[in-house]
């Protein structure tokens, strides 16, 4: 028979908040939408004592709000200063760790460079070299043909068909990568990167106007002006724009 | 010496100028007649205040048989010196503090009103439609 005192299972494993308080906040706010819910069943608020009542439902809402957050935060709190702790500790590892290898990328980058200089110089000349062959070749094989020596013909085709293989071979894009010495680690290559730089933001922007995210990005600016201190729509209006004006219940 | 009663023009007139919006000037300890609302600690509840002249008229003469002394109501039991509450009284029309009265009564959190109220200890439902 279990024993009530008996550790049951995940008992050694709580969830890393307080149950019991989350569970009155729960039924607090239970109590609270409940309640709500008995408002928004209301076709309209026609009078002056439910439009006081409602404001203090909202107030009540609005206070059981900031209680559960600050709950929420204070349970958070602990949890967020053990992570704030270990980022500590292992943030100036990992950035030494990070600077190190930034230090020796362009090292490794020279030297892929000068590797590639030399790849491409000796890829150049392996083509020249591919090319002569395949003249060479081809002049045999026509004096060949010419002389009707059957010897001749049969080396002045092998010759051709070295020259084409070694053409190919001269093709071949010259390997600039760097592998692992150990054969364990990442093998590394220079890679292109395209970065952009604005030189005419008027063309620019007639490209990008339809985008959604370009119009976002102006309405929160435009939002921002008008909604500051100050701003007079009729003196000095921000252009492109209407500004209309909307009740909220703050 | 014949002393007249005032009229409730007079004693009511600072009241009515106040709710019309005139702002009429308050003075430390020069008390006015007529109906408010005040709250007794911060956060409290809103009480109840009636300001009104005691006095006692000869039916015969229609004057006066004693002073006019005025009287505060706080929460309907006697304020004491009104001259102490003056400053901190909010002016109400006369419906406004008979609903105020009446909703005390109805909302169990406006009974103490010493008691601070937290509306986020509990729901305020609709009163009168469930």
């Amino acid at each position: 028979m279990l024993d009530a005192n008996e550790a049951g299972i995940g008992h050694n494993n709580p969830p890393p908040y307080d149950p019991e308080a989350l569970s009155e906040h729960k039924s607090k706010a239970d109590e609270f939408l409940a309640v709500t819910q008995q408002w928004l069943g209301l076709e309209k608020i026609e009078t002056e004592e439910h439009a006081a009542q409602v404001t203090d439902q909202l107030d009540g809402l609005r206070g059981l709000y900031k209680k559960v957050d600050g709950a929420r935060k204070a349970a958070k709190k602990p949890h967020d200063d053990a992570g704030k702790a270990v980022q500590a500790a292992y943030s100036p590892i990992l950035t030494k760790l990070q600077r190190a290898a930034d230090a020796l990328k362009p090292k490794l980058g020279a030297y892929v460079e000068a590797k590639a200089r030399r790849e491409a110089e000796a890829k150049r000349k392996a083509e020249d070299e591919a090319r002569r062959e395949a003249a060479a070749a081809e002049r045999a094989l026509r004096e060949a043909e010419a002389s009707g020596d059957i010897s001749a013909q049969v080396e002045a085709e092998e010759k051709a068909k070295a020259a084409e293989k070694a053409a190919k071979e001269a093709q071949k894009a010259p390997d600039t990568r760097v592998r692992s010495a150990s054969g364990a680690g990442r093998t590394m290559s220079m890679r292109t990167v395209k970065e952009v730089e604005v030189v005419n933001i008027n063309v620019l922007f007639l490209h990008y106007r339809d985008h959604p995210e370009v119009k976002a990005l102006l309405q929160r600016l435009a939002t921002a002006d008008v909604r500051a201190t100050g701003y007079d729509h009729a003196a000095d209006p921000v252009p492109g724009i209407t500004v209309t004006e909307r009740k909220v219940m703050a | 010496m014949i002393r007249q009663p005032s009229s409730l023009s007079q004693l009511y007139a600072w009241h009515r100028a106040a709710l019309a919006g005139e702002n009429p000037p308050r003075h430390d300890g020069l008390p006015e007649c007529g109906w408010f609302k005040r709250r007794l600690v911060k956060n409290g509840p809103w009480v109840p205040v009636r300001i009104y002249i005691e006095r006692e008229i000869d039916p015969a003469t229609g004057e006066l048989t004693c002073d006019e002394i005025m009287r505060i109501e706080v929460e309907g039991l006697d304020g004491g010196d009104p001259a102490n509450h003056w400053t901190y009284l909010t002016p109400i029309t006369r419906r406004e503090f008979d609903h105020l009265v009446d909703y005390r009564l109805r909302d169990s959190r406006m009974l103490d009103a010493r008691q601070r109220i937290d509306l986020s200890n509990a729901p305020t439902p609709p009163q009168g439609v469930l």
